[in-house]
This record gives structure tokens, sequence and C-alpha cells, in this order.
């Protein structure tokens, strides 16, 4: 997968599951700036992250993602170390 | 999504479509199917129409279950049902359970419990369990009236490691049995109180159930994976509340009751086996169905056969586990199956949006669902080891209990049905009758009956003399005279039609007043009607009275019963355009012999001539 498949892969999940269009979506997106972004739909990011890039983000991964960018490092990270494996 | 863009704009339409929800729903259900993950339901959520009504559903849990919304959300909308859900959590749900006031503008309230919430790692007991559970349940159904969902606890299956087969009996997995044992023993006593088999669906759903890094993390015991699972059993379980239950199941016969095809294979050619794949298949399926009718649901054959090789496999076939008797209706001719399915909701009187049709072709599912949207058209497929979980998939049939009505209404139909065959054969009235075998109890009113002798004098408008519609408390007062107020029981050789009549006696000097008078109209034309006034002379006699007295009021369907009355003999004594008030004189009677009918009634040796 390119990165900048991704990106765009996992700018779609956050606008499913933060129910926001795609252009909302910025690399600075972060609970902070974004009401929809509450802890419920952070448990249903990292589930929807794990479903469709068939990782599982280790409890210290799920937390890392505290932006919409970080996001984007901590699967690559995920997927880098799944297929190291 | 690709997922969502696929079934997108079509569905999102279908969805909004109020003549075909039937349809919208079971495209909605096979896209969720096939891919059941966070980012379809997210997805779908959006894309359902907004609810015009929801029933809110409290949620208690000993654990993090917030995240199961969304899938509640479409659940319910496929079960037919709208949820909003709250959720009250941690140790609050046993607050909660005693002091339910918090919970009044709930439509009902859903219980999710894990082991370690009631049963510590290292208890050597369920007492302390038990003991907390009845509190709390007791409590709660002391205190309010709401339904109450108390889901099963399931555990991790790592004790399995430590006792294999022996979890049943021994150690913690025979405690959480235990626990569940109660769970189940309060369903079972108190109204409204139903258990969510979860072990059951973790069961079935496998080792995906468990998230337990979730669970040690934020206490989120249950994987994101089986979020649709369980929300999917509460949307089933606790929709009955709220949806109807479809009463029909309209069946073809070639390649779904058994392999092939009747017509060309021949009664012995066709598939069918009790033991052998594939006709164990068709014979498993077959059982199935006489199970679902016990709970209710009337059969009715809907197939493009000659009826005589149809019947022929019912009658020589004894591997069929169903009987040509069991279908409360039968189509099998060469006409379209959606006309069919016109007829038979018009013979039985029951509306098609309580139909389900069940066809193993793809063609004829797609005729009816095209003519009939409001049908619940299931594609059976070809495999028949499928078809059990193909039929159940859509919730149609779902209820969370068999009520004494529901297991006599096919049997009921049934009955009429042998009735109506019998009077078809019948050269006239009288050879229908004898055909009968028709036997009538009649019994003063007790507090068993109270409600049934209510029911019938407030319902009954066309064999009513008086028109008299006494409160319950009235005909409570009627009852302890003990020689008043009289019921008839009616049966035949095709069943029972319960209590069918009421008649109440009333002493006058030398005269006995009939003051009412009702019979349910399945019973009329049976010589009830005769039976009952050849009762009331007996009584009279019994009284030391010369007459039989009756006043008609005069009501908008009730003139069959003063017609009725002339022709037996009564005499019109006076006449208003309220009232006319009618005497007989025993020797006057001009009853027909009882010749069709038996009658048992008390200190009568038998009034039957």
């Amino acid at each position: 997968m390119t990165p900048d498949n991704l990106t765009e892969q996992l700018k779609m999940l956050f606008a499913t599951v933060l129910e926001l269009p795609v252009d909302r979506i910025t690399p600075e997106l972060c609970p902070d700036n974004c009401a929809e972004w509450d802890s419920l739909r952070h448990i249903h990011l990292v589930s929807a992250i794990d479903e469709t890039f068939e990782v599982t983000l280790t409890f210290e991964q799920q937390i890392e993602i505290m932006t919409f960018d970080l996001a984007i490092d901590v699967v690559t990270e995920a997927l880098n170390g799944a297929s190291a494996e | 999504m690709s997922e969502n863009t696929l079934t997108d704009d079509p569905l999102r339409s279908l969805l909004r479509d109020p003549g075909r929800k039937t349809v919208a729903r079971k495209m909605l259900r096979e896209a969720l199917d096939a891919k059941p993950t966070t980012l379809t339901y997210m997805g779908f959520k959006a894309k359902i129409p907004a609810p015009s009504a929801t029933q809110k559903i409290a949620i208690l849990s000993s654990f993090t279950i917030e995240t199961i919304a969304p899938f509640l959300e479409v659940e319910s909308f496929l079960a037919q049902w709208r949820a909003e859900p709250t959720f009250i959590q941690y140790s609050n749900w046993l607050n909660t359970l005693h002091n339910p006031a918090s919970l009044g503008e709930s439509n009902a309230v859903v219980l999710l419990l894990h082991g370690e919430a009631v049963l510590p790692w290292d208890s050597t007991s369920a007492d302390d369990a038990v003991g907390l559970l009845d509190a709390a349940i007791q409590s709660f159904r002391d205190q309010s009236s709401l339904p109450l969902f108390i889901g099963l606890i399931a555990e991790p299956p790592e004790s399995q490691a430590m006792g294999l087969g022996n979890r049943a009996y021994q150690g913690r997995g025979a405690l959480i049995q235990r626990i569940n044992q109660c769970i189940a023993g309060h369903a079972a006593r108190l109204a409204n109180v139903h258990c969510l088999d979860i072990p059951e669906w973790a069961r079935v759903h496998g080792d995906t159930w468990y998230d337990r890094t979730g669970y040690l993390a934020n206490m989120t015991l249950i994987s994101h994976r089986a979020l649709p699972a369980l929300a999917r059993g509460i949307a089933r379980n606790v929709g009955c509340l709220f949806k109807p239950r479809r009463k029909v199941l309209a069946i073809d016969l070639d390649n779904s009751l058994w392999g092939g095809v009747v017509g060309e294979d021949g009664t012995d050619g066709i598939v069918l086996s009790p033991d052998k794949w594939p006709g164990a298949g068709f014979v498993a399926f077959q059982r199935v169905l006489a199970q679902l009718r016990d709970t209710g649901i009337l059969l009715v054959i809907n197939s493009k056969n000659n009826e005589a090789d149809a019947q022929a496999v019912f009658q020589t076939r004894p591997e069929m586990a169903l009987a040509w008797d069991d279908f409360s209706a039968r189509r099998v001719n060469w006409q379209d199956k959606a006309s069919n399915l016109v007829e038979m909701s018009e013979e039985l009187g029951l509306g098609l949006d309580s139909f389900v049709f069940a066809d193993d072709s793809p063609v004829e599912c797609a005729l009816v669902q095209e003519a009939l949207p409001m049908v619940d058209v299931v594609e059976l497929g070809k495999n028949p080891a499928e078809f059990i979980d193909r039929l159940f998939a859509s919730g149609a049939f779902d209820t969370l209990a068999i009520s004494r009505e529901d297991q006599a209404r096919a049997a009921s139909y049934h009955s009429e049905n042998q009735r109506k065959s019998v009077r078809a054969r019948s050269h006239d009235l009288g050879d229908f009758l004898a055909g009968l075998d028709l036997h009538l109890e009649i019994r003063p009113i007790v507090a068993a009956s109270a409600d049934r002798a209510h029911q019938l004098l407030a319902k009954t408008n066309q064999f009513n003399l008086s028109l008299t519609r006494p409160t319950p408390d009235e005909v409570q007062a009627l009852m302890q005279d003990g020689e008043r107020l009289f019921g008839a029981t009616l049966k035949d050789r095709f069943g029972e039609y319960g209590i069918i009549a009421i008649m109440e006696l009333r002493d006058a000097t030398d005269t006995l007043d009939i003051a009412s008078l009702v019979i349910s109209c399945r019973a009329l034309g049976r010589q009830v009607e005769e039976a009952l006034i050849r009762f009331a002379i007996n009584q009279a006699e019994r009284r030391c009275c010369s007459a039989l007295g009756a006043t008609f009021r005069h009501g908008p369907r009730n003139q069959q019963v003063t017609a009725f009355l002339e022709r037996i003999g009564f005499r019109k004594i006076t006449e208003s355009s309220e009232r006319t008030d009618y005497t007989l004189n025993p020797q006057d009677l001009q009853a027909p012999l009882l010749r069709h009918i038996t009658v048992d009634a008390p200190e009568m040796e038998s009034i039957t001539s």
C-alpha cells in the first residue's frame, strides 16, 4: 500500500466514523478541535482501523492516536510491524 | 469506503420507500452479513431514514458497552423497530435495579453483566451472587413494570484449560451456571422478565467474542467484532415487544419440502430420508416447520404442481414429517404464486403483511417480492441444511413466549377447515351435524369461567337476546347465586370451541325468565340454541315454573333471535319499538329433536331426545 493510498483510506474511515465530510479530515484533526471525536468514537476508530487494515493495535498504539496525522504514523508502523513478522 | 459505495444509492432510496421496507431490510441484511464491520454499520447508520418514533432502551451494564449504540440502531431498524439506547454503567446497575424510578422514561431495560461483577475471581460459592441478583431483580419488579431483559453471563473460556469437560459441574463454570439458572428462574416466574442467551451467542460467534486487552485496559469486555452479533440478539429479543410476529408461512413443495420434482420424478423418485443426506436435510426442515406450527404459525402450501401428485407424496412417503392436514390452506395449481397468496390471505382472513413466503426458486421469490412487497420472502437456496437458518434470519417468527392461544391457533384453523370439508361433502344440514359428533356441556359460571362469561356478554352482537352488558363485578354477583348464570362449552370431533354461550335464568312468579342469552356465531346452526332452550325448560320444571319468559331487546344486528324464538314456539305477549316480551308453554315447543348433539347439564340425565 502506498502512503497516499493509506492516507486516503484513513480519511474515508475517519469521515465515516466521525460522521464528517472528508474535507474536514485534516492532519491536525484531534479531539480538542473536533467535538465528534469523543472517547467512544475513539474506540470505534480503533475498531475500524483493526478491521480495515487487519492490524491489531496495542493499547499503547491506540492511545497514541491523538491527531489524524498520528493515526497515519501509528497505522504505518503497525502495518510495517505486521509485514516484518 | 468501497463496501458502502457499492450499495449506496439504490439502497438509500429503497430504504426510504415505505412500500418496499421488507425488500430494503433484506438487502441491508445481506450487505451487513457480507461485511459486518464497524465501518459498514457506521456507514449504514447514516443512510437509514430518521425514525418517526423510537423506543428508549436503558442498558444497565457492569462493563463498557456504549460502543454498541450504532450497531443497535442499525440492527433495531432491521428488526422493525428503532432503538434509542441510554447507558447506565459499572456499579450503578445494581443501584438502578433497586431504584428504578430514574428509568421512568424508558420502554425497556437490558441488563448485561460479566462474571466478576457478581462473582469475585476467588469465589467458591455462588450463594452471595444468587442472593444479590434475587434481591435486585425482585426489588426492580416490585417497583417497576418495565420489561426487563437479563443477559445470561458468559465468561471467556480460559477455565476450560483447568477443567476441560468438567466445566459444567465443577469450579467457576458451575458457579456461573448456577447464577444463570437463578436468572432464568426469574424469567420463567416473573411477568415481563426475559433472558438473553448471551453464552449461546458467544459460542456461535466463536473466539473473537471477548476482547481481553480491552477488558483489562478499559472494561470493554466484548470485542468490536462481536458487537454486530450482540446488537442483533438484543434487537431481535427486545423487538418482540414492539413489532407484530408474522402469522403464516407459505411454503413451496418441490426442492423445498423434498428434493426433486414430484411431477417428473414421481412419488418414489423424490429425495426424502430421515437419516441419509441430502434427503435428511428436507426431513429436518419439515420437522422444524412442524415445531413452528406448534408455536402458532399457520403453514400453507403454495406450489406449482398437480394437486394429486403433491397429495400422493403426503400419503405414500412415510418419511414426511408434515401431514397434508397440517396446512391451514393449500394452493397446488399452475397459477402464479402471488395470486395464490392473495387468495389464501382472504381465505384465512389474515393480511399479506403477516405472510412469509419461502421457495427454493429465485425466480418465484423475485416474482412474489415484486408483486407483493409486503410479504417477507425467503429464498431457501439449494442446500437444505441452510433452509432453517435462512427461514429464521429475518426474525419474522421471533417471539418471547408462546401463549396458550398461539399453541391452539393452528389446531383451531385446522378444525374449522375440517368442518368446512365435512359440510361440503354433506348432502344436508342433518348429515353435516351428524358428522360433527357435537357435545355440549352446560355448567354454572364459576370464578374460572367468569372472565369468559363477561367477554361473551360484552362482545356478542348477533345472537344476543336482551343486549344486557353486565360489568365484571355484576357477572361476579350473578355467579354467586349458583343457579342463575350458566355457560355452555361446545366440542366436536375436530376440536373444542370453548365456552360459546351464556344464559342467565331468573325466577319470577310461576315463570322462569331467560334474562340473557348470548351465543357465539361460531356455534350457531349446531342445535346449540335448541339445546339451551330445552335446558331452560328443564330448569323451569325443576323450579316448579309452568312457563318460560324471554324479553327481546331490539338492536341493530340481533333480529335472528326473535326469528328463532318464534320458530320454536315462543308467543308474543307485548311488543314495542324497544322490546318484545315472549312466553313459552313447554308443551308448545316446536324445536326439532336433538338428534345430533349430546348435552351434559346439571341435574339432567340427558336432554338429548
